[in-house]
């Protein structure tokens, strides 16, 4: 089967996008997303640094610095392939950051901030945080929750703990209130810790008011931006806040921001162990958002998915293309954002392979999301090459190369056993959601802090009985049905039908008894749904198919069929494999 | 501030260390690392010189792991830590080194200086505490 096994390598593996239900050239125009850009972008970053670029804002006397210089390159990158000049910015300052830059420098002039400096480079309009979306979780808010909230705060009661009317004539902007104890001690403090209360409760309220679960993180960074807005933002605060030349109001504001928003005061790098301070971050990153531009919603996305090489991302809500599940690969720029913290504090590029593969360990579906990372650094090195692209290949490829020749060999086994194609879709599946059963029960033990001792998910199929449009009855993501048991700390709970019947019901009807079960399995839920980001199971039984002997497009036509669930939307892929399949094969005779 | 905290405070910024478990594991690592490049008579210079409060976590001998092989200091605090890369030691070992700095008075530093090992010189000389690191040349 030698021959067979090659031609089906080679037409699964010929090109990125053969592995995926996805559309990945959708994503080099801008529209709707421009993760592969990013992607391609942290090699410039890193090329940079491997080329002695001082990645730091400092008050040097030149005109510009080296991180304006790679912050022009970055930007106009991304821009190339669609970037809005704002999301451009954003994304920038967030990659920098994370590969080490600070997120500002100086009192005097030159004053630099990073969200500034790109914003400049990118040539990107000012913005205003009343106008800054948070990311798309469903739905979406803005900063105007918590801006509205603060200017209400003003208008009702006097914040400063001084009658400033009783400030001598051109004390306005003066050192003698803001670089020394009356401002450092007492004007700046005292506005923090009111104002940035107010902004993160205002957000989260906004958020829960649309029927968002509330993003502790994103309130916490927008109400620090909003209050920056008003605020000195580099004001340097009195010794008791900390250290002279590190303590800025800025630091005070993600202080009180984490508090307020109930946020751990330590996260962690994935794969790395390092601590981050949470208030630090969200210092920083809210000040970066205060002075980034003006992004849009998908500029806010690769933001927040940047920023998801936070450990506890899934729990704060730090994006979520660093797992535990597998998203549309649109939203994934997690990967080359820790490839670049790692070699931008000092890891070596075999250091670098081993954090990414430890971080892997944390999806449900380890191997597809090995294999979906491994195409998005490949398309993107397509882009531009460069270091970071080397490490991310470095660590999936040969990970890649063992689980699809393991499956292929499996499918072709399966086949000379005697199983019909449709069996064979059906065994693959079954076996896909049996891994997504263990990485579930082991993962959301953890990150919820309870015993999930087990998880079935049962009759994984579309058509849930909802809708009536025949393409729903033929694709999971459209109307998926599922039946579910879950064993939490002792109890068994049952769902069937979950998406029609229980999600709604346990909402809908504030159902305290059943919410541990459904929080224990739906994030596992939403990885079936999402399981086309990597289709390789199926696109595998269809070529394998045709090796077999099968005409290319019944084959793939079968598999759609077939699958229960794998093939969540319709793919052009599996048919453009399916006939390489018979081409090579052809060939080889 | 009093010494012991400002100790603390700067290790926390200059190491990004913002747990207690993470600021004692750093310290543990780097004496580890140090002792094990001293011998006996630096090892004893150096205890003297540190402030009494932080003279027992110098002569604090839990085993730690044996380090063979390389003398490269960011190897063995890399190991004695288990920290997962190089720049995390280096980060750490700086870390340690430029808040003693910062607690530590001329004599002492001097003292110190005096019997650091070869291979732990340039890092001693280099050591900035938060002050002196990255901001203090602005102003200049």
């Amino acid at each position: 089967m030698q021959k067979e096994f090659m031609a089906v390598y080679d037409a699964v593996t010929m090109h990125p996008d053969h592995l995926t239900t996805e559309k990945l050239e959708g994503n080099l125009g801008g529209f709707g997303s421009f993760n592969l850009a990013i992607w391609a972008a942290t090699n410039i970053i890193a090329e940079e640094m491997q080329r002695g670029r001082k990645m730091k804002l400092d008050v040097a006397n030149e005109a510009y610095t080296d991180v304006d210089e790679i912050a022009r390159k970055v930007t106009s990158f991304l821009q190339t392939y669609g970037a809005d000049p704002s999301n451009s910015s954003v994304v920038t300052a967030a990659l920098l950051y994370w590969a080490g830059v600070n997120a500002s420098a100086g009192i005097p002039t030159p004053n630099r901030k990073l969200g500034g400096v790109c914003r400049i480079a990118a040539g990107a309009p000012g913005g205003r945080v009343s106008t800054l979306p948070t990311e798309k979780l469903n739905n979406k808010i803005s900063g105007f929750a918590a801006v509205l909230a603060i200017y209400e705060a003003l208008q009702k009661e006097h914040l400063a703990p001084f009658d400033p009317t009783l400030l001598p004539v051109g004390l306005a902007g003066s050192p003698v209130l803001g670089h020394s104890a009356l401002g450092e001690d007492y004007l700046f403090p005292t506005l923090v810790k009111k104002l940035v209360p107010i902004g993160v409760n205002a957000m989260l309220k906004a958020y829960r008011s649309v029927g968002i679960k509330p993003c502790r993180f994103m309130a916490a960074l927008f109400s620090t931006a909003a209050t920056l807005e008003i605020l000195h933002p580099d004001a340097y605060l009195g010794e008791e806040y900390g250290p002279f030349l590190r303590t800025r109001t800025p630091d005070l504001c993600g202080q009180v921001a984490v508090e307020a928003a109930g946020l751990p005061e330590v996260l962690h790098v994935r794969g790395t162990g390092d601590e981050l301070k949470t208030a630090k971050v969200v210092g920083d990153l809210g000040l970066v958002l205060k002075d980034a531009g003006a992004p849009t919603v998908v500029g806010m996305i690769m933001f927040n998915e940047v920023n998801a090489i936070i450990q506890e991302g899934p729990i704060v809500g730090v994006g979520r293309g660093g797992g535990p599940i597998l998203l549309p690969l649109h939203h994934w720029v997690t990967q080359p954002s820790l490839v670049l913290y790692a070699l931008g504090h000092g890891a070596s590029e075999d250091e670098a392979v081993d954090i990414l593969k430890r971080s892997i360990d944390g999806y449900f579906q380890r191997e597809d999301a090995n294999i979906a990372i491994n195409l998005l650094a490949h398309r993107a090195r397509q882009l531009k090459r460069g270091p970071v692209s080397d490490v991310l290949i470095k660590a999936t490829e040969p990970g890649k190369v063992k689980t699809l020749s393991n499956r292929i060999g499996n499918t072709l086994k399966k086949f000379e056993d005697g199983l019909g194609l449709a069996d064979v879709v059906d065994t693959v599946e079954k076996e896909h959601i049996s891994t997504t059963q263990l990485g579930v029960a082991k993962i959301m033990s953890n990150i919820l802090g309870k015993n999930v001792e087990y998880v079935k998910y049962e009759n994984v199929r579309p058509c849930s009985g909802r809708r009536k449009a025949k393409i729903a009855q033929k694709f999971f993501a459209f109307d998926g049905h599922v039946d579910i048991e879950v064993k939490v700390d002792g109890k068994v709970y049952t769902y069937d039908n979950f998406l029609a019947n229980w999600a709604p019901k346990i909402m809908m009807e504030a159902d305290e008894e059943n919410l541990p079960g459904m929080a224990a399995v739906c994030l596992g839920v939403t990885d079936l749904l999402n399981s086309g980001a990597c289709s390789a199971n199926m696109v595998i039984c269809a070529c394998v198919a045709v090796a077999m002997g099968m005409d290319p497009k019944e084959a793939a036509d079968k598999v759609a069929e077939y699958s229960n669930f794998q093939l969540s939307i319709p793919a052009q892929s599996l048919y453009d494999s399916a006939e390489y399949t018979a081409r090579i094969l052809k060939e080889m005779e | 501030m009093d010494l012991e905290r400002d100790f603390y405070c700067q290790l926390e910024i200059l190491g990004q260390l913002p747990s207690e478990e993470g600021r004692e594991k750093a310290l543990k690592a780097v004496f580890a690392a140090m002792k094990s490049l001293m011998d006996a008579g630096q090892s004893k210079a150096m205890a003297a010189a540190l402030p009494e409060w932080l003279e027992p976590k110098w002569s604090d001998d839990t085993p730690a792991q044996t380090v063979n092989g390389s003398a490269d200091p960011l190897e063995r605090v890399k190991i004695l830590g288990e920290y997962t890369y190089r720049g995390a030691a280096d980060r750490v070992l700086q870390a340690v080194l430029g808040s003693l700095v910062e607690v530590l008075d001329a004599f002492a530093k001097e003292r110190i200086g005096r019997s650091i090992p070869e291979t732990l010189a340039p890092y001693w000389g280099q050591a900035n505490s938060c002050s002196m690191s990255e901001n203090m040349g602005q102003f200049l």
